[in-house]
C-alpha cells in the first residue's frame, strides 16, 4: 500500500475530510433556481462578449466629435459618449475588464488569505499571533478606506487599484483560511500522512492548502460581487483606469454630467454593473448553499 | 435563507438608490433658495492664505477683499483705481497719487504711508511682484495721498504690475498682517484690505465675508457671501440646481450641453478672456528633449476641433500664443498631421503595428498631466489623445488634483495642459514671459532655457515704448513656437459660471473680477 493509498484509507474509513473540489457544489448550486438565473445572466453576457468582435463594432477608444452625445440608433446601437465614442462599444470593453479585474483581485486576496491562513495554522502560536494580530490591524481599517488611502499613495491608476483592493480586501479570509485550515490540520488523514513520513511541506500544500482551497473558492464566488462593485465605485471617484480605458464606474462618472440630456450613457454601464453582480451574487449564494446542505462548508 | 432575503434586500435598495438618485438630479424646483442678500459661491480652488506675501491669495482679488492702485477693466485696458493716477515722471520714477477718503475695512485711513508700507512689504516679500518689479524698487510717501515708485532700472511692467491680480501688489493694513504672524485665522475679521466685502471667518476650503459699508465706491449689494470649495465640478452644479448655492465656477464646457433648456441652473460664460490653456512639454528629458518632437506634437493637434467640438465653441480656436485681437500676436500654430508624421519619421520615429511610433525600441508615449480642478482640461486632453495618435503618440493621461505637485517632480511628466496664461490678468504679456519662459523663471516648470530667449525677456522689461515691445514680442514667438515649439496654447478660454435662476443675469468676467461692489441679483 502506498502512502496515498494509506491516507485515502484512512480519510474513507474516518470520514471528516474536507470537499477537495468546488465542482460538487458549483454544480448542485446552479441547478437551483437562483443558480440558474445568475448563470442565466453570465451565459447572456458571455454571448454578448464572444459576439461582440462580428458586430462590427468601432474602437471603443475612437473619438467621432460629430456623434457627440449621439443616442441609440443604427450606428451607434446604444448611442455615443461626450466625445462620440460609442457606448456599445466601450460598454463591451469595460465589462471584460471589470470582470477580469474582479477574478485577478479575488485570486491576489485568495492567495494571500490561503497563504497567511495555512501558516497561521501551522507555523506555531507564535507566528500564529503574529499574523493574525497583523490580520487584526488590517481588519481596523474599513477596507474602502484602506484602499482610498492606498490609491491616494499610489497615485490613480488602474493597476494600482486593483493593488489597493487586494491589500485590502485579504485580512478577513486570512482569519477563515486559518479556521479552516485548523480544522484540517488535525484529521485523521493529515496524522496519517505525517506518520507515513510525508515531508512537512507537502503536506502544507498537499494536504491541508489542498482542503482550505475549494472552501474558499466557495466564499470567493460570494465576494465576486462585492469586488466588482467596490471596483466600479473606485473607479466612479476617478482613481480607476485614465482615458481613454473603458471601464463600468468610470463610464458612470463621465456620464454624470450629461444625466438628463444623453441618460443612455448611465443607463448602460448601471444595467451592466447590475447585472454582474447579481449574477455573481446569485451565483455565489446559490453555491454556498448547496456546499452548506451537503455539510462541505 | 436570511442572506438571501439581505440579497434580494440590498438589490431592491441599489435600484431604489440609483431612481431617488436619478429623480434628485433632474429638473425641478429648488429644494432650498438662498436669502436674496446672501450669495454662495461654490469654487474649486482653495484660497490658500490671506498673507499677500505668500502664494494662493490671488483669490482675494476674485472675490471682492482686496484691491490694487489699478484694475484692468473688461477689455485689457489698465484703469485707475484705489489710485486715481498713476504717471511716469522718469525712465526710473513714478507719481502715484491716491483717491481721496480710501479706508480699510477696518476703519483705519488708507494714505499714502499705508500703501507705501504695503507695496514695500510685496516688493521685497512677495516672489510673485519680483517677476514685475526689482526687490530694491522703492515706495515713498511724498504728501497724505500722493507717494513715488523709484526703480533701479527703467520698468515698462509698473502699470501692468500696479493692476496685477496676481497677489503682488494688494494694498493692505501692514499692521494686521504682520500682527498675524501668518496665521491666516488671526487676519480673518480685522478688516484688513478695502474690498467691498471683508472676511469674517476663513479656512481654505471655506470664506465668509460681510458687507463693507464704508466701501468707497458705493454700498456693496450683499449683505454677506460665502465662498465654498467643492472639488468636484457634478457637484457644485447639483449645488446650484439644489438652492444651496447660487453660482458655481469653473464648470466645464460640457455643462453647456447638460444644461440646455434647464430652468433650474443656467449656464454663463465671459468674453474672451486674457488668458489660455497652454500646452508645455518638460525640456528636460525625453521624448520632448527633442525639437521635432515637439513640432510634430504642435502640429498633430487640431485646435478648431478642440474649440468648436470639444468645448462646444465656448472657447476659441487657437492660432498662437496670443489671441489675434492682441497687436503682438503672431498666428504660428497650424494642424498638420501629415507633416507631423514627416518629421517624426524623418528624427528616426517609425511607426508600429498599434501606430504608436518607437526609436531605439521606446515608444513615443507622453504622460500629460491635467488639473482635476478645471474639468476642461480633463476634455481638451482626451480629444488631444486622439488627435495626437493619429501623427503616432501614446498620450497618456494623469488627471492630478495638484498638478503643481506632479509636475515638480521631473521625471513624472513630459507635457502638461492648464490655465497658465500667456497673459496675465492685466492683458500684461511681459510678466507671463518672464515667469514662464526666461531661464530660472518662478513658473518655468518646463526647464526652458533658451540665451535669445531671455536676452528679449530682459530688453521686454525696460521698453517703454509699444511698437517696439510688439516687435520683440513677435520675434519671441518666432523663437518658443516656430523655431523650437516648447509651448503652444490649446485653447483660448472664457470663463464659465453656472447660475441659479436668481443670478441668471450675471455677467461673468473675463478678467476675474467676480465679485464687484455692485454685484446683484
Amino acid at each position: 500500500m502506498t502512502v496515498s493509498e494509506a491516507v485515502r484509507t484512512v480519510r474513507g474509513a474516518r470520514g471528516g475530510a474536507p470537499a477537495r473540489t468546488v465542482r460538487g457544489p458549483l454544480r448542485r448550486g446552479l441547478r437551483t433556481p437562483l443558480g440558474r438565473i445568475g448563470l442565466g445572466i453570465v451565459v447572456v453576457l458571455a454571448v454578448v462578449l464572444v459576439a461582440s468582435p462580428f458586430l462590427g463594432l468601432p474602437d471603443p477608444a475612437a473619438q467621432n466629435l460629430d456623434a457627440k452625445l449621439a443616442p441609440p440608433s443604427v450606428e451607434h446601437w446604444l448611442g455615443a459618449d461626450h466625445l462620440g465614442r460609442d457606448v456599445l462599444a466601450r460598454t463591451i470593453e469595460a465589462t471584460i475588464r471589470s470582470s477580469l479585474a474582479a477574478c485577478l483581485v479575488l485570486v491576489g486576496s485568495l492567495t494571500i488569505s490561503i497563504l497567511v491562513g495555512v501558516l497561521a495554522a501551522t507555523g506555531g502560536r507564535r507566528l500564529d499571533t503574529v499574523l493574525m494580530r497583523i490580520v487584526d490591524v488590517v481588519l481596523a481599517v474599513p477596507g474602502l478606506i484602506l484602499a482610498l488611502a492606498i490609491v491616494g499613495l499610489l497615485g490613480p491608476g488602474f493597476d494600482h487599484l486593483l493593488i489597493a483592493l487586494i491589500v485590502s480586501s485579504w485580512a478577513g479570509n486570512a482569519r477563515l483560511a486559518r479556521a479552516y485550515a485548523l480544522a484540517i490540520v488535525h484529521r485523521p488523514y493529515v496524522q496519517a500522512a505525517r506518520l507515513a513520513g510525508v515531508g512537512r511541506w507537502r503536506i502544507l500544500l498537499t494536504h491541508i492548502a489542498g482542503g482550505v482551497v475549494p472552501q474558499m473558492l466557495v466564499v470567493a464566488t460570494l465576494d465576486l460581487g462585492g469586488v466588482i462593485v467596490r471596483l466600479a465605485g473606485l473607479s466612479f471617484l476617478g482613481l480607476g483606469p485614465m482615458p481613454p480605458a473603458a471601464e463600468l464606474g468610470a463610464m458612470l462618472g463621465e456620464s454624470r454630467a450629461y444625466l438628463t440630456n444623453a441618460p443612455w450613457l448611465f443607463a448602460v454601464p448601471t444595467i451592466a454593473i447590475v447585472a454582474l453582480t447579481l449574477s455573481a451574487n446569485l451565483i455565489g449564494e446559490a453555491v454556498s448553499d448547496a456546499a452548506r446542505n451537503a455539510g462541505e462548508s | 435563507m436570511l442572506r438571501r432575503r439581505r440579497t434580494w434586500t440590498a438589490i431592491i435598495s441599489a435600484v431604489l438608490a440609483i431612481v431617488l438618485a436619478g429623480c434628485g438630479s433632474g429638473a425641478g424646483a429648488p429644494t432650498q433658495s438662498a436669502a436674496d442678500d446672501h450669495l454662495t459661491i461654490y469654487n474649486s480652488y482653495k484660497v490658500a492664505s490671506l498673507d499677500p506675501n505668500e502664494s494662493g491669495t490671488n483669490w482675494l482679488f476674485d472675490w471682492g477683499i482686496a484691491e490694487n492702485l489699478l484694475q484692468v477693466d473688461e477689455s485689457g485696458e489698465i484703469q485707475p483705481w484705489l489710485a486715481e493716477k498713476v504717471e511716469r515722471a522718469t525712465d526710473t520714477t513714478w507719481n502715484i497719487t491716491l483717491r481721496s477718503g480710501l479706508t480699510f475695512q477696518n476703519g483705519t485711513k488708507l494714505d499714502a504711508a499705508a500703501a507705501a508700507k504695503a507695496l514695500n512689504r510685496q516688493v521685497t516679500g512677495s516672489k510673485a511682484s519680483q517677476v514685475y518689479m526689482d526687490a530694491k524698487s522703492v515706495f515713498t510717501a511724498t504728501g497724505d495721498l500722493t507717494l513715488t515708485l523709484t526703480t533701479p532700472q527703467p520698468n515698462a511692467m509698473v502699470p501692468a504690475a500696479l493692476a496685477s491680480r496676481d497677489n503682488a501688489f494688494q494694498i493692505y493694513d501692514v499692521s494686521v498682517v504682520e500682527a498675524a504672524d501668518g496665521d491666516s485665522t488671526k487676519i480673518a475679521g480685522k478688516g484688513a484690505f478695502t474690498g467691498p466685502y471683508a472676511i469674517t471667518s476663513w479656512t481654505p476650503e471655506n470664506l465668509e465675508m460681510t458687507r463693507y459699508d464704508g466701501y468707497w465706491a458705493g454700498t456693496p449689494a450683499m449683505a454677506a457671501v460665502t465662498v465654498k470649495v467643492v472639488a468636484d465640478e457634478q457637484a457644485r452644479i447639483a449645488g446650484v440646481q439644489s438652492g444651496q448655492a447660487d453660482l458655481a465656477f469653473y464648470p466645464s464646457p460640457d455643462a453647456k450641453l447638460s444644461l440646455d433648456g434647464r430652468t433650474d441652473a443656467y449656464f454663463l460664460q465671459s468674453e474672451l478672456a486674457l488668458q489660455a490653456l497652454l500646452v508645455d512639454m518638460n525640456l528636460t528629458a525625453a521624448p520632448f528633449d527633442d525639437a521635432a518632437v515637439r513640432t510634430a506634437f504642435l502640429m498633430s493637434v487640431d485646435y478648431a476641433q478642440l474649440a468648436e467640438k470639444v468645448a462646444n465653441g465656448v472657447f476659441d480656436t487657437a492660432t498662437g500664443l496670443y489671441p489675434a485681437s492682441m497687436s503682438y500676436a503672431v498666428a504660428n500654430q497650424k494642424t498638420d498631421v501629415e507633416q507631423a508624421k514627416t518629421v517624426l519619421a524623418a528624427a528616426g520615429w517609425t511607426e508600429g503595428s498599434d501606430g504608436i511610433r518607437t526609436k531605439n525600441g521606446t515608444k513615443l508615449t507622453v504622460r500629460f498631466v491635467t488639473q482635476a480642478q478645471g474639468p476642461e482640461t480633463l476634455a481638451l486632453a482626451s480629444a488631444m489623445q486622439a488627435q495626437v495618435k493619429e501623427a503616432g503618440f501614446d498620450l497618456q493621461i494623469n488627471n492630478a488634483e495638484d498638478s503643481a505637485k506632479v509636475k515638480a517632480d521631473m521625471s513624472a511628466w513630459d507635457s502638461s495642459i492648464g490655465l497658465n496664461g500667456s497673459l496675465s490678468g492685466t492683458a500684461d504679456p511681459i510678466q507671463p514671459f518672464l515667469s514662464r519662459w526666461t531661464t530660472g523663471g518662478s513658473a518655468n516648470a518646463q526647464g526652458l532655457s533658451n540665451a535669445k530667449v531671455d536676452a528679449i525677456g530682459a530688453k521686454l522689461q525696460t521698453t517703454f515704448d509699444e511698437g517696439e515691445r510688439d516687435t520683440l514680442l513677435k520675434e519671441a514667438q518666432n523663437i518658443i513656437v516656430t523655431e523650437n515649439a516648447y509651448v503652444f496654447a490649446a485653447t483660448y478660454k472664457r470663463f464659465l459660471v453656472v447660475a441659479s435662476p436668481a443670478w441668471k443675469d450675471y455677467t461673468v468676467s473675463n478678467v476675474r473680477a467676480h465679485l464687484r461692489w455692485n454685484t446683484a441679483p
